[in-house]
């Protein structure tokens, strides 16, 4: 009898997991999230032209992305992975001062419940790689919140918000190239 | 504006559901000229004015038979005006003998000197009365001199524009009226609107109203068929300095030889018109030694910091650090804050300067022997224009509390010299003044240098503020000299002398109306003596109003840190009108020069912040350029 209700316990357990994948795609197990996003902000930027003066301004930029990350989930609240992603920077004075960067970075998600529908909050950090014969690289770091919903049996959307964080260096004059804005994301989610 | 107040006080009228019979209030008897109270004359106006034209001439006639307006006057009757203002008339002959000695010899275009001649070919007063007054209505209720009496007040409509007093005080009116006709042709309004009616004669005083004179202290004047558009405030575009040099500077540019303007100024400056002697004394100045540079700016650092509006605010306030540093060691340091904080419902703007020891986990404040704190200047731009005056002026009076640029372009100059030592440069201020009132006397002030145009022959070129400050304070004091060595008999100014002032003051002309300039030290002198303050911004051809906040500077002893919030982001100020008690002391150092039509949209432009640390008998320093951007 034991055994019985062991066995249906497990059973019920397996058919609750099978129906919350379904319905939530929040189930242990691989994702695939493939994000398009802009970003508007500020681009503030310092160069020391000699040991007592320093040159630069602060400027209004923008950032268009595409970004794709591939995860798991650890729990059916509490994601993880990793990802890859393509964003152009471009500053509002001059189109002409723009930097392409390839992005590698992780990224971690909580969902607040098990369910079609949720809100949701990120954390990305990583590093940008300006895609230039003059190579550079600096840190970058994206903070916000979305909503998940369902849109087919194996298929989420999500829309987000957040703050978008890009430091580019590479050279020892330029002490300040910084990127930063609130960012807007649509994606979807498998 | 005249015209304005009928058409205001007609749609006023009309609003009433039931009118008021046309003749109510109206005293129907006058022959010579309607006389009612404002309401009825708001009635009146506002029925005849729903009349067919044609209707007119029934409907006047028969509300007051007796009267005879201007709109039905027959050519062959002479009104008794136009009678009076023959050369030969008692009036005229009385008021040419009263003013034989303030008016200027009268110019052939200017009136009646061939009257005879001059009646064959020009209109008559009445045909000019006639032709001028446009507005039918109007018209119709003024009689054949021109004139309506409402409540108590005689209003007369000349070719010249409109008179009013109260009603026991015609006779200076007319006299009033007598003097003008001297001066100006009657005719002079059907060809030219934009001309200002020639008062040489006459004391003008400008009023509340910024088209309304007093005139000889007892009799309103409205120049009523003026274009009121005309004339335009005037863009400045500033001429280019390869113009101005040889002007502003000719013994400077030229040494004497080529390329000056080539007048050489008479040894005798009395015998300069007024209008000459800034120049010819500000040709003559001659700059003194540069001081030497304050060791606290010596071990310094120039920072560029650009503040973006608009929710690039918000989020520069959130997301970004204004602080930057400069250190003494690997443990010391000090740090310049400029903050431009808007939190979305309030806006802050400061400086803080620290003195500061690195700890475990962060760094920390500690006390400094000295901390110093200001900046070299601070920029204000006003969104709107500004209109050009010269000085002295005589031309028009301007209108209390309205601004206006010193005209830079035209002689007099009033371009503060300065020059760096042992070279070239060509620089001037630009001066702003305020017109306004202070206790009997109407006072021209012109408060700080307004735009700041220190001008180089290159392009864009930084002005070493060390260059730059020693000047402006130089060349301020030399105007100060030049202006109040250069100032002519004072009138009736109550307090004649320009010592009794606290700034040096300056009449704006020199025929009796009393109007002067005041002159605002630049105190607490130059501070960082490091880096420069570009041009560029200035020489747009921009016309809107900028305002230098002079040079300040804090000082605290023993301290760890400054913190200056500098309350005037967005400035609410009232106009001190006693000279003794403008402010000059920190946040405030703008308040008072300021008019309320201003203040409202008044905005940080651009500035420098400086900041000094000493601490164990080293110092260091840092400028924060700092610019609003959009």
């Amino acid at each position: 009898m034991k055994r019985k209700l062991c066995l249906f316990g497990l059973a019920l357990i397996a058919a609750h997991a099978i129906y919350a994948q379904t319905i939530t795609k929040q189930e242990k197990g691989y994702f695939n999230l493939t994000e398009v996003g802009y970003t508007g902000g500020n681009h503030t930027y310092d160069i020391q032209v000699s040991p007592n003066k320093y040159d630069g301004g602060t400027s209004g930029a923008y950032a268009l992305s595409l970004r794709n990350i591939n995860g798991v989930f650890l729990t059916n609240k509490i994601s993880l992975g990793a990802g890859i992603g393509l964003e152009n920077y471009t500053d509002n004075d001059s189109y002409f001062n723009n930097n392409n960067l390839f992005q590698l970075f992780l990224d971690v998600r909580y969902y607040f419940k098990n369910e079609n529908n949720t809100f949701f909050v990120y954390g990305d950090a990583g590093t940008g790689l300006k895609i230039d014969d003059n190579f550079r690289k600096g840190q970058m770091f994206n903070l916000g919140g979305g909503y998940k919903f369902k849109v087919g049996p194996k298929m989420g959307m999500i829309g987000s918000l957040g703050y978008s964080d890009q430091t580019i260096k590479g050279e020892p004059a330029i002490t300040k190239n910084r990127y930063y804005g609130l960012a807007v994301k649509v994606g979807l989610l498998f | 504006m005249l015209l304005c107040a009928l058409i205001g006080l007609t749609v006023q009228s009309c609003k009433k559901e039931k009118t008021a019979d046309i003749s109510d209030g109206i005293e129907a008897g006058a022959k010579d000229r309607l006389s009612m109270s404002k309401t009825a004359f708001d009635n009146l106006y506002s029925e005849m004015r729903k009349k067919n034209s044609k209707e007119l001439p029934s409907n006047i006639k028969n509300s007051f038979p007796e009267f005879v307006s201007l709109f039905h006057h027959k050519p062959t009757v002479i009104s008794k005006t136009s009678q009076s203002i023959k050369a030969t008339s008692p009036l005229m002959m009385a008021r040419k003998a009263s003013l034989q000695a303030s008016l200027k010899p009268i110019t052939k275009s200017n009136v009646n000197s061939d009257q005879g001649a001059y009646e064959e070919v020009a209109p008559t007063y009445d045909e000019v009365m006639t032709e001028i007054v446009d507005d039918q209505v109007f018209q119709s209720m003024l009689n054949v001199e021109g004139e309506i009496q409402v409540e108590n007040i005689i209003y007369k409509v000349t070719p010249y524009g409109t008179f009013f007093t109260n009603a026991n005080n015609y006779a200076a009116l007319n006299n009033v009226f007598a003097d003008i006709a001297l001066q100006n042709d009657y005719t002079v309004r059907l060809e030219d609107q934009a001309t200002p009616i020639l008062m040489d004669a006459v004391q003008v005083e400008s009023t509340q109203y910024n088209d309304v004179r007093l005139l000889n202290q007892s009799v309103y004047f409205v120049d009523s068929f003026i274009e009121e558009d005309l004339p335009q405030p005037e863009v400045t575009v500033f001429p280019s300095d390869a113009v101005l040099d040889p002007l502003i500077f000719p013994n400077i540019n030229d040494a004497g030889n080529t390329g000056g303007n080539g007048v050489t100024p008479p040894s005798n400056p009395e015998e300069l018109p007024i209008e000459n002697r800034q120049s010819y004394f500000l040709d003559n100045l001659i700059m003194g030694t540069q001081p030497a540079a304050d060791p606290a700016y010596n071990n310094n650092i120039d920072y560029p910091i650009e503040f973006r509006t608009g929710v690039g605010s918000i989020l520069q306030t959130f997301f970004d650090n204004s602080t930057r540093y400069n250190n003494f060691n690997n443990k010391y340091r000090m740090s310049a804050l400029m903050y431009n904080r808007n939190y979305g419902v309030i806006k802050t703007l400061g400086i803080k300067v620290k003195c500061q020891k690195k700890g475990w986990f962060w760094w920390n404040k500690t006390d400094a022997q000295e901390i110093r704190a200001g900046w070299d200047y601070i920029s204000y731009k006003a969104p709107i224009g500004v209109e050009k005056i010269g000085l002295p002026n005589n031309e028009f009076a301007p209108s209390i509390g309205q601004p206006f640029l010193i005209n830079p372009t035209e002689n007099p100059f009033y371009g503060v010299p300065m020059w760096g030592s042992g070279n070239s440069y060509a620089k001037r201020y630009n001066l702003y003044g305020w017109y306004m009132k202070r206790g009997d006397n109407e006072i021209f002030t012109v408060t700080i240098p307004g735009g700041l145009l220190p001008i180089n022959h290159l392009e864009d070129v930084d002005i070493p503020s060390s260059k730059f400050k020693f000047a402006i304070n130089a060349g301020w004091a030399k105007l100060k000299e030049v202006l109040t060595r250069s100032a002519p008999s004072s009138g009736s100014l109550i307090s004649p002398n320009a010592s009794n002032y606290k700034f040096p003051i300056y009449p704006l002309n020199g025929y009796g109306e009393v109007k002067y300039l005041s002159i605002n030290d630049m105190e607490n002198m130059p501070k960082s003596y490091v880096g420069g303050i570009s041009k560029t911004t200035y020489l747009n051809g921009d016309y809107n109003l900028y305002t230098i906040v002079s040079p300040q500077e804090l000082r605290e002893y023993n301290t760890d840190m400054i913190d200056i919030p500098l309350d005037f982001r967005m400035i609410e100020i009232k106009l001190s009108t006693n000279p003794n008690k403008l402010a000059f002391d920190i946040g405030q150092a703008a308040a008072s020069l300021i008019t309320d039509k201003l203040a409202k949209s008044y905005n940080v432009d651009k500035g420098t912040i400086i900041g000094a640390v000493k601490w164990d008998n080293q110092w260091r320093s840092i400028r924060l350029n700092f610019k609003m951007k959009e």
